[in-house]
């Protein structure tokens, strides 16, 4: 009962400090010293050190986290790599069947909130994390967006607020994609892998990152399979 | 133990001098947190939170007045262990003559002629 507790209280903090943009070192440092002490005073967390919350800030104000560039920057280009994914499919079907993207004026309006609920997930994150509420009406919210707007789709061009060019929009949007993978591969590559270590512990030895590298190809990779299964589909029918 | 009546010191006092406690706590060679906050105790001092010890000790570790080395323990964790830099015993010097000279005043002036009214002569 007690470890277990110990352990929620610690996994607890580690997710504070990375909100707060402390070094995976420093998380490492910080764990270890956590657990020497509470082994010494056999005090509960709560009792020694207060919430997570509140010791992870503490510890940020006094010069422990880096500059909020890493998480907030990684983050904004995966939410925006999203939406522009979501653009390119919903052109996709049109452009095979030859015929204008059609879009409702209802249709639209779930597609904006749909895109800045992800755009602005950087600002709300850490409230995300924190309320077990928010963590479920977020994705509940957004997936109402997401079949709303396939629901309210024009069935003719009378209904349609716009008819847009499908292979233009399917273009701009996958030269976006490729240009958004090599901006995350450029910060990859820059940012030294930031594991969390701790103090007694041999330093890792650098290897080369393929699966996080990989993972800033997954829109474009997606892409190219979407457009496959679609032309397949097509080919079928 | 705490203060002469049995009442733990007001929270201003302590926090204003937990500082100068810690950094005396540590000159005579490397210590760990709990022993600190032991050793802050057992002086009557009052009891601090390790809450409260360790954020002060990454300031002492940003200003550059503490450094800071991890031991192997016996299976467990292993001790971070705090000493003071030759920065840390001048810091440490110059605050101690610093509260030898304001307590003093203090005192003087709770326990002296300034606490009594002044008789005021009317020609």
């Amino acid at each position: 009962m007690k470890t277990a507790n110990h352990k929620k209280w610690l996994d607890a903090l580690t997710m504070e400090l990375r909100l707060n943009n402390v070094s995976g070192k420093s998380i490492g440092d910080t764990l270890a010293a956590v657990q020497e002490f509470l082994a010494d005073s056999g005090q509960a967390p709560e009792d020694a050190f207060g919430t997570p919350r509140e010791y992870a800030a503490a510890l940020a104000a006094e010069g422990m986290a880096a500059p909020p560039e890493k998480l907030q920057g990684s983050l904004a280009l995966s939410t925006t790599s999203l939406v522009v994914f979501l653009i390119f499919t919903s052109a996709l079907t049109p452009w095979i069947n030859g015929e204008p993207l059609l879009l409702g004026g209802a249709q639209v309006a779930c597609m904006l909130v749909l895109a800045a609920m992800a755009l602005t997930l950087p600002l709300y994150l850490a409230h995300l994390l924190r309320n077990t509420w928010a963590l479920v009406a977020v994705p509940v919210v957004g997936g109402a967006a997401g079949v709303l707007s396939a629901v309210l789709a024009p069935r003719d061009a009378g209904e349609a607020l716009l008819a847009l060019a499908p292979g233009e929009l399917l273009l701009a949007s996958a030269a976006l994609l490729v240009a958004l993978s090599v901006i995350g591969t450029l910060f990859a590559l820059r940012t030294p892998a930031d594991a969390i270590a701790g103090p007694l512990d041999a330093a890792p030895r650098p290897r080369f990152r393929w699966f996080e590298l990989l993972t800033q190809w997954l829109f474009p990779i997606l892409a190219v399979v979407m457009l496959g299964l679609t032309a397949l589909i097509g080919a079928i029918a | 133990m705490s203060s002469p009546t049995d009442e733990p010191w007001p929270g201003d006092w302590n926090r204003a001098s937990l500082g100068l406690c810690t950094l005396a706590a540590l000159q005579d060679g490397p210590t760990y947190g709990y022993a600190i906050i032991t050793a802050l105790e057992m002086a009557g001092l009052g009891t601090f939170k390790g809450g409260t010890l360790y954020p002060l000790l990454a300031r002492f570790e940003a200003a550059g007045w503490v450094e800071v080395e991890w031991r192997p323990g016996e299976g467990g964790p292993g001790r971070k262990y705090f000493s003071l830099t030759p920065a840390g015993h001048a810091e440490l010097d110059r605050q101690r003559r610093q509260w030898a000279a304001f307590t003093s005043r203090t005192s003087a002036f709770l326990g002296g002629p300034a606490f009594a009214p002044r008789q005021v002569s009317i020609p």
